[in-house]
């Protein structure tokens, strides 16, 4: 049986812990294994956690900034996968990449038990457009998650609200929003994440907007497939989406972005075409001017850029 | 050059340099060396000077970091740290996470406060012991990570909503940095780092909006107090690298979430020096030594000009790194060339070098092999054979003992047929009985006693 792994992130303060207990108090009756990164102001309280039979491994972060120092996470993981739960919940930390944590599971032989169900971020209704706009990590959090709760909408108004909506959709269309408060989830909210890969393919719904942008880059094949990644890295969370077949070091990969949420899987097939790349962002997006600096980073390495 | 202080300052300063230098930022890992856990280290001048002193003669760096704590100035300060065996401490409250008001100018740090004595006294013994050979560096928490320590998260709205609030926080803090800058100048540090991995935080717009101005000012106060600056950030801060250039540091430290070799032409252009960036996790901790030797090589290779680089890990180490790895990566910069040949081999041993192992079962006396990478330059190696050569000498001709060189094709075949993983490695009659740590006179006599 595989082990269910949710991700649950958001910045500071904007219900996770809340989120979490609720998120517990669903999956009651069976076992959980729950990794907190840093207990929220609330605390996590111990009696329900003992009543829905859930152990709590808390990281006692010290290097919290350090996103590359995902040593401790990759121990509790393992740790929790070897006690066999059903479900292993994952709070990250306010200022965690997720994107990072996702990366790990692919990484480690004792991970492949685990089925990686999807992310869940919760954003603050209020504080959403201050946090978006300071801090790079909600666009990757948001980015990189399959649901998103728009939370505390009791003390948002309407079009607070629809405008937190749209901020969320400016960074990853195809997400899921849902409109909660004191972080309640329904269970069909729930079931209905069904892992990565089974995943709707692409925001094309969400991209029939007019004013929808497009560019077409140009790789040469003296590029290493690392060095594209971190190109890609580099203006990815201005896109909606970037798409097609990287042809470099005598492999070929299919390159499949949707937002910040860098991917780039070994492919099989016949690729149609190589190394060029479309890009896609919405109105107002700054994209070009991101591929352009990105650019600039590898000289010589990207031949075209058209719009 | 054959002080190992004069490379790195000669990088700092910009100039054309015969090596490329290497600093590991061993923080709590030094305890590791000596058998000390994180809060031992970072609360105990005895221990914390003894650890350093270890990760001095066993890494032959050309410069080391005395402390690598972001928490001192935050604890001082009034934040609640909780504590890790393996790891910095963390802060757990935020004194100003409820108020607005910039703290007093009366509470920065003084020299008795909080952990400074045992940190001064620990970088005053440092400079004593290993000051000559060694460049040393006193690091200081960065100005906006300081101000997320005092404030929290909150931070982030505030930039939103109250920009001046931010501002001022920030002077304060740079207050607190310049204060420190003044204790650790004092206390013999060569290189003040200020380390803000908060940094990678924030778009470009904001670090030029915020943070612009009071790395500028306290860059250009470190270069007027006579020493040099270096600004480490962690996380992927490719897109600030260029803001951060700006603020005039002598140099730049990295991790590994930014390519190094594209983030050198940037920095080359404002002729500024960049450190970096071994992976934490994946290459020093969970990595092989070959893995260590491997991508220090690849980095070296790919990066023509010299000038203006240091080799490091990107971050504080691991507590856990094996000290194999560390003894890697000091031989792939010392013997670059050698090394490649190592790895090369390493790939190619299978193919066709016949190794005879002796007959373990039927010796006629005792066997002490020392496995190394390369006695003559690597430190840890040297001590091992030392170690045995002690033992061979005491007892005559009742052992035998014998070194293989990494640096030669057949004792890589013998080391993959052996099992050998880590270098350096005593094994007597075919045995491991010491790994990369060098054992004591004692130890080793227990060890040999125990097959006579």
């Amino acid at each position: 049986m595989p082990q269910k792994l949710y991700l649950v992130t958001g910045f500071l303060g904007a219900g996770k812990t809340t989120f979490l207990k609720n998120l517990i108090g669903l999956l009651s009756g069976h076992r959980l294994h729950v990794i907190v990164n840093e207990f929220g102001r609330e605390g996590i309280d111990g009696v329900l956690l003992s009543e829905v039979a859930a152990e709590v491994t808390e990281i006692n972060n010290g290097s919290i900034f350090c996103t590359c120092r995902l040593d401790r996470f990759e121990e509790a993981l393992a740790e929790s996968a070897a006690k066999g739960p059903e479900y292993i919940l994952v709070e990250a930390s306010g200022l965690s990449d997720p994107t990072a944590i996702k990366k790990i599971l692919s990484l480690r032989s004792e991970f492949t038990s685990i089925e990686y169900m999807g992310g869940i971020c919760i954003a603050d209704a209020v504080n959403l457009k201050k946090v978006l706009a300071t801090a790079r990590v909600c666009r990757k959090q948001i980015a990189s998650s399959n649901l998103v709760l728009i939370n505390k909408t009791d003390l948002a108004e309407e079009s607070g609200i629809a405008e937190a909506e749209e901020l969320v959709r400016s960074v990853r269309p195809d997400a899921v929003i849902r409109r909660t408060s004191f972080g309640r989830i329904r269970p069909e909210w729930l079931s209905a994440l069904q892992g990565e890969n089974k995943e709707t393919e692409g925001p094309a719904s969400h991209l029939k907007d007019v004013g929808l942008m497009k560019l077409t880059i140009t790789i040469r094949d003296t590029m290493t497939n690392y060095q594209l990644g971190k190109f890609l890295s580099m203006f990815l969370e201005d896109t909606y989406r970037v798409k097609g077949f990287a042809c470099l070091e005598g492999k070929t990969s299919l390159v499949d972005c949707v937002g910040a949420d860098l991917k780039i899987s070994p492919y099989g097939g016949k690729p149609s075409g190589c190394n060029r790349l479309t890009a896609m962002a919405g109105p107002g997006m700054p994209m070009e001017k991101s591929v352009r600096m990105a650019a600039e980073w590898y000289p010589g390495l990207i031949e075209k850029i058209e719009a | 050059m054959s002080n190992p202080k004069e490379l790195l300052l000669s990088a700092l300063r910009h100039e054309d340099i015969e090596n490329v230098p290497w600093v590991p930022f061993a923080g709590v890992h030094a305890g590791r060396l000596a058998g000390y856990d994180a809060a031992e280290v970072l609360t105990d001048a005895d221990k914390l000077v003894e650890s350093l002193l270890e990760v001095n003669r066993l890494y032959k760096p050309n410069g080391q970091p005395v402390v690598f704590d972001l928490q001192i100035e935050a604890e001082i300060l009034g934040c609640e740290l909780v504590w890790a065996k393996d790891g910095p401490p963390s802060v757990k409250t935020h004194p100003l996470s409820e108020t607005t008001q910039i703290p007093c100018l009366c509470t920065l740090p003084e020299k008795e406060d909080g952990r400074l004595p045992m940190v001064l006294d620990a970088m005053r013994r440092m400079k004593k012991e290993v000051g000559e050979k060694t460049a040393l560096y006193g690091l200081i928490c960065g100005p906006f990570t300081l101000a997320s320590h005092l404030r929290g998260n909150n931070i982030f709205m505030d930039m939103y909503d109250d920009d001046e609030y931010v501002k001022n926080l920030l002077g304060f803090c740079l207050a607190v940095a310049k204060k420190m800058t003044d204790y650790y100048v004092e206390a013999g540090m060569d290189i003040v780092a200020v380390v803000d991995p908060l940094v990678s935080q924030v778009s470009s717009a904001h670090f030029e909006e915020f943070l612009t101005s009071p790395f500028t000012d306290l860059f250009k106060y470190i270069h007027e107090k006579g020493v040099f600056s270096s600004f480490f950030v962690c996380g992927d801060a490719t897109k600030n690298i260029e803001v951060m250039c700006k603020t005039a540091p002598d140099s730049i430290s990295i991790d590994e979430n930014v390519d190094i070799i594209a983030a050198k032409n940037i920095t080359d252009k404002y002729n500024i020096t960049i450190g970096g960036n071994i992976p934490l996790t994946t290459v020093m901790l969970h990595g092989t030594q070959q893995d260590n030797m491997k991508y220090v090589i690849d980095m070296l290779d790919s990066i023509t000009d010299k000038r203006n680089l240091i080799v490091a890990p990107g971050c504080d180490m691991p507590y856990a790194v094996p000290p194999e790895n560390a003894f890697g990566v000091a031989q792939a910069i010392w013997q670059t060339d050698e090394t490649r040949k190592m790895i090369e081999n390493y790939v190619a041993a299978d193919e066709g070098i016949e190794v005879e192992l002796p007959d373990y079962e039927h010796l006629e006396k005792p066997l002490v092999e020392v496995f190394t990478l390369d006695s003559a330059t690597c430190a840890a190696c040297g001590y091992m054979l030392e170690a045995a050569q002690k033992a061979k000498d005491s007892y005559g001709g009742q052992i035998d003992m014998v070194e293989y060189k990494f640096t030669l094709k057949e004792n890589i075949a013998r080391c993959k047929k052996m099992g050998v993983q880590h270098l350096p490695s005593i094994y007597i009659n075919g045995a491991l009985k010491f790994s990369s740590v060098i054992p004591s006179r004692e130890e080793l006599k227990e060890a040999i006693d125990g097959v006579m």
